[in-house]
Order: structure tokens, then sequence, then C-alpha cells
């Protein structure tokens, strides 16, 4: 596993928060290596810091102590506008509750990072158009998320997610609030998606089938690494 | 920054579109806003232009040639009038007048009183001067004088001095250290409403003050009507250029207090307006913050996949922009078509504010009608304030926009 590159690393990491005049430490003291070509699985109780993990690696949180890098770039000093600008060109999100632009269509929601690469309109829709019509969206890049089911706006979450070609796919719960054959179906097709590309992904859920479907399986008991499986 | 500016550019119009609701609301707003500084510009601007006219008109003209640093009290002639009067008359859309000017005692049978003699040509000035269309009892002067020369005096001179039509009065005036009079025989009594004209002016034929100036060609001011008043000051240039030995002045300059009058009120129009565009600011400012908070999940996302605080702040800006050009464009066409219509068909402020049928500025009454009218470059000046105030408002909402925390706003309902 150390022969192959190491995408994200958390460092003793702590993220404390302060409830009232009570402090809740979410993460405590974690490390944590995820590799190219990872399809890893943070899986744990509800509470057990997976999210936050995940906010961590994705640079939308930083720790309270500790350090992230992501591919090996120490996040701790990065400005505000490096962090997106490294969200945008290296990391992929999927968040729980489809997040999507809700004035934007699937084709526009899809194609949204890459505007903000600047990547040449015939570029931007070749991509867009594949990997819709990949995630299996075909006949619907014009529908407005309202138009479309959860699953069908979680698929568009994951185009949206691939487009820019990102080095790492981070999802949180994504099949939380789908139904059993939809979320076997995504993660069905996020599994192919790292087959055939090589992208990694970072996933947390307490869903069974992602957890089986995972290549590695993470397991986080009160902020800590409890178990760690590569299978 | 050309690339995010275009981006931002981008997602604000196609945000603007797809949030019809809000973007017609607060369009609405600022194009009730515009329409209102172009309506309220075109009024007081007509009323200016009225009650200037009605001055100018009725006393030096929107433009006069005169004897450099004339004194009101001993008038000089004006050097080579003929040759003035020549140039002045070839200026396309102007009419002039020649005038002669003589501080006089007017006295009758009921007492006597101080003003100003006018020795006017009676045919030029009953196309340029404002005082023959204002009589309320006989009729102007004659082009040809009788045995009695005629006088046209004011409504509040007759009073004062008890003085009716037919009745006669004289003129006397000090001319070189001498006094000197003519009898005149009242043929017309004006009112202008303005206290000033109507105690302070009385009209004879120009050739009787010259006799009694004892200077038969005398003309002190040749006073120049034209067909628009902010044409006064290119003319100005236009003739003193050709007439450097004379002193020609504006309308402004001729008659100071009128002028500060002008720009006071006009100043104190601007007040209003900052006033106006406040409450345009609030209401942009408002409806650009309840966008942004409605938002709050929709802009976390946006900075969650990478899109910079900076360019998130460049669409919020720019939607209040795009909102704000359009919507002051649109304002500017309506109301500047609405003062264009009224320009032309005359608003009746007793209609419009209920008021009297004609009302006082700067001493001058003027009658209940204007006609408003829109200088270009105010409304120019006035519409791109409103954009201004109008992105002025949007500038903190669009700060917080940025400050959004993605992890939170993701989460947010």
């Amino acid at each position: 596993m150390t022969d192959r590159t190491e995408v994200l690393r958390a460092d003793q990491i702590w993220r404390t928060y302060q409830q009232g005049v009570v402090e809740v430490h979410a993460l405590r003291g974690l490390s944590l290596s995820v590799f190219q070509g990872d399809f890893a699985v943070v899986a744990g109780p509800s509470g057990s810091g997976k999210t936050t993990l995940l906010n961590q690696f994705g640079a939308l949180d930083r720790p309270t102590r500790g350090t992230v890098y992501v591919e090996g770039r120490d996040l701790s000093d990065l400005s505000r506008r490096k962090r997106a600008d490294l969200r945008r060109d290296r990391i992929g999100f999927v968040f729980q509750a489809y997040n999507l632009v809700p004035v934007l269509t699937a084709y526009e929601n899809a194609e949204l990072t890459l505007l903000l690469q600047g990547v040449p309109a015939k570029t931007r829709d070749e991509r867009v158009k594949s990997l819709l019509d990949a995630v299996g969206l075909d006949g619907m890049h014009d529908r407005f998320p309202r138009e479309l089911s959860g699953g069908q706006q979680q698929r568009v979450a994951v185009a949206r997610a691939l487009a820019p070609r990102p080095a790492l796919v981070l999802a949180d719960e994504p099949t939380a609030n789908l139904d059993s054959k939809t979320s076997t179906e995504l993660i069905e097709m996020m599994r192919r998606l790292n087959d055939e590309t090589g992208a990694t992904f970072l996933f947390s859920s307490h869903d069974q089938r992602v957890i089986d479907r995972a290549k590695r399986l993470v397991l986080l008991e009160d902020g800590q690494v409890a178990s760690d499986e590569v299978r | 920054m050309i690339r995010s500016l275009a981006l931002a550019h981008r997602l604000a119009l196609r945000n603007v579109r797809r949030y019809a609701r809000r973007s017609i609301i607060t369009a609405v707003t600022i194009w009730f806003g515009m329409v209102m500084v172009v309506f309220t510009i075109g009024i007081s601007e007509g009323a200016y232009r009225r009650v200037v006219d009605t001055a100018a008109r009725s006393g030096p003209g929107h433009v006069a040639v005169q004897t450099p640093d004339l004194d009101p009290f001993e008038p000089e002639p004006l050097a080579r009038a003929d040759e003035a009067m020549a140039i002045a008359a070839a200026i396309p859309g102007a009419e002039i007048a020649p005038r002669a000017r003589l501080p006089a005692l007017l006295s009758s049978a009921g007492g006597s009183v101080n003003l100003l003699a006018l020795g006017v040509e009676p045919a030029l000035e009953r196309k340029t001067s404002i005082l023959s269309e204002a009589l309320v009892e006989g009729e102007w002067l004659p082009d040809e004088q009788g045995r009695v020369p005629e006088i046209v005096i004011g409504r509040t001179t007759a009073r004062r001095l008890d003085l009716g039509l037919g009745d006669r009065a004289v003129v006397m005036a000090q001319v070189d250290g001498e006094l000197s009079s003519v009898l005149l025989r009242v043929g017309g009594i004006f009112a202008l409403g303005s206290d000033e004209v109507d105690s302070g002016i009385a009209v004879v034929p120009i050739h009787t003050l010259q006799l009694l100036l004892g200077q038969p060609d005398a003309v002190h001011q040749v006073a120049v009507i034209l067909d628009d008043l902010h044409r006064a000051r290119p003319v100005q240039r236009q003739l003193q250029a050709a007439l450097p030995d004379a002193e020609v002045q504006t309308w402004d300059q001729l008659l100071p207090e009128l002028g500060d009058y002008v720009t006071m009120d006009r100043n104190g129009g601007d007040v209003s307006f900052a006033f106006l565009f406040a409450i345009v600011a609030v209401a942009v400012l408002n409806a650009v913050l309840m966008s942004v908070l409605e938002r709050v999940k929709e802009f976390g996302l946006m900075l969650a996949v990478g899109t910079r605080p900076s360019t998130l702040f460049l669409v919020v800006v720019l939607e209040a922009l795009v909102l704000s050009m359009g919507s002051a464009a649109l304002g500017a066409v309506v109301g500047g078509a609405l003062v264009l219509w009224m320009g032309h068909t005359g608003v009746d402020l007793a209609t419009l504010f209920g008021m009297e049928q004609s009302m006082d500025v700067a001493g001058y009454d003027i009658s209940g009608t204007i006609y408003p009218y829109l200088p270009p470059l105010r409304t120019l000046y006035m519409s791109a304030m409103v954009v201004v105030v109008t992105v002025a408002g949007s500038l903190w909402p669009a700060w917080k926009a940025t400050r959004i925390e993605p992890v939170e706003a993701i989460r947010h309902d």
C-alpha cells in the first residue's frame, strides 16, 4: 500500500467544536492516508467524525490541531482563495443531499466547475455530455434539478464531481437519501468509473451496500480510526 | 481577472433571468426610482425655464449686449449699437430688441414713484417681450405715436399713482445735471405677478426716451431673445467674440439673484435626490441581501466546488449592475417619454399638485401650466447615479455572500 502515491494525509488532526460551554471533539488526533486509485469508505456510527473528516480532506474546514495534506500540500496556510482553487482543480464533491444549483440545468450543473476552470467551450461540451450519458442521464441534460428524481440528481452531482477530472472524489453519504435500487446503481457506477479512470474515491457512509463494494474500509469510532482494512 | 469577470457576468445574467420574480421586483424598484428622478428633474427644470424665460423676456433678454460696466443709474449708450443689432439679428433663432434705459420719477396727481423707464421699439418688443402678453388693461404701445406719447405701466404702479387708462403722467429724470420731463398718456397696464416688475418698470417708446435723454440714437442695451434658453451661453460667447468692445452677458449674469435662486434651488433638489437615492439604495440592499440569504445553500455550494470568493462577489454585484442598468435605462426612457409628452402638452400644476392657478418663483409669478424639460446631461448623470447607488447597495450583501462557510451552507435549508 505504501508504494502507491499518497493523495491525502491527515496527521494527528483534531477538530473541536464549542457547543455552549462544552467542547465537543469530532476528531481526536486522527491520522489517515488515502492513496491514488483507492475506492475507500469511511464508516462508523453517527457522530464518529465521518463527515468532519471528509470536510478536512476537502479543504472545506480547518482542523483545530494537526495537519492535512492534499497531494503533498499542507492545507494549514492556504488562503480562502487558494483553498477554493484546490477544490476546483483537484477535488470533486458529492454531497449527501444532492446539492445542485437549483436554477441551473443538469448540463449547466455538471459544467459549472469546468466554467470555473476556464475550460474551452468545445471541450466542456464534449466532456459534460459524455459524463451525463455515462451516468445514465441521456436525454435529461436540459432538466432542472426539480424535474429530476433524487437518484438522477445525485448522478448529476457525480458528473459534476468527475467533469474536471479531479485527483480525488469525496462523497459524503451519497446514498443516504436514495432507495435501495438507485443506491446500488450509483455505487456500481462510481466503482466502474474508479476502475476505468483510476480516480481516487473516498466515501463516508454507513450504507452496507456501499461498504460491501468498497476496496478499502476505514472504521471510525469517537473521532479516531478504529480499523483500516484493504480488501 | 478578465476570466473571473466574464464568468461572473455569465453567471449573473443567468441568475437574473432564472430568478425572474426577484429580478422583476428589484428591477421595478429601480425603474420606479428612475422614473421619479427623471419626472422630478423634468418638472423642476420646466419650472426654471419658465421663470427664467419670464424674467428674461420681461427684462434684459436671455443675452444682452450693452455698454461695458453699465451703470444702472447713469447708463452710457452702447457704441456702434446698429452693428451690434445687425450681428445679433443674424443669429438663427434669435429675436432682438434695442432698449434705452433711464432711472426716472413717474408722477401723477396721485403721487410719484421711482422706476426704470424702458424705451422700446413697440413692434420688435411685441414679438419678444412678455410684457406685451401680460396686459390686463388697454393695449401695447402703438407703432406710431400721437401727439402725447403713450406709456405702459405695471398694475402696482397704476394702483400707487391712482392711474387708469387714458390718464396722464409725467416721466421726470435728471439728464446731464438738468431735470428733464415728458408728458405721457397711460395706454396699457400689465400685470406680470412679479412685484419687482409690476412696480419697477414703465415702458415707453424708445424715441420718446431718446428725446428725453437728448441723445436721439441712444441704445443702452440690445436684448437677445432665443428660441432655446440653453443656447444662451454659446450665443453669448459668439457675440462677445464678434463685439469685443461691448459687454455681452447671459440672463444669470444680468439677473444674478435669479441665477443664484436657480442654482440654490437645483442644489436643494439634489439633496432631495440624495434622499431618493438613499431610499433606492436601501431597497436594493434589502432585495440583494434577501436574495443572498435565500441562496446561502447555492452560494455555499458554489464555494464548495471551487468558486473563488472574489468571483462570487462579482456575481452578486453584477446581478445588481445588470438589473440597475437595464432598469435605469428603461426608467430614463419611460420617464423621458413622459416628460417629453408633458413638455408638449404642458402640466397644469393645479391639477397635478392641487396648487393654485399660479405660483411665485423667485419673485416671478408663473402660470399654473409649466412645460417640463429634460436636460440630457443632467438626466445622464442622474441615471449613472442610480446605477452607482444600486451597485453600492449590493456591495455589503455581496461581501456577505463571500463569507458564507460552505460546510454550514450545504446543510442549510
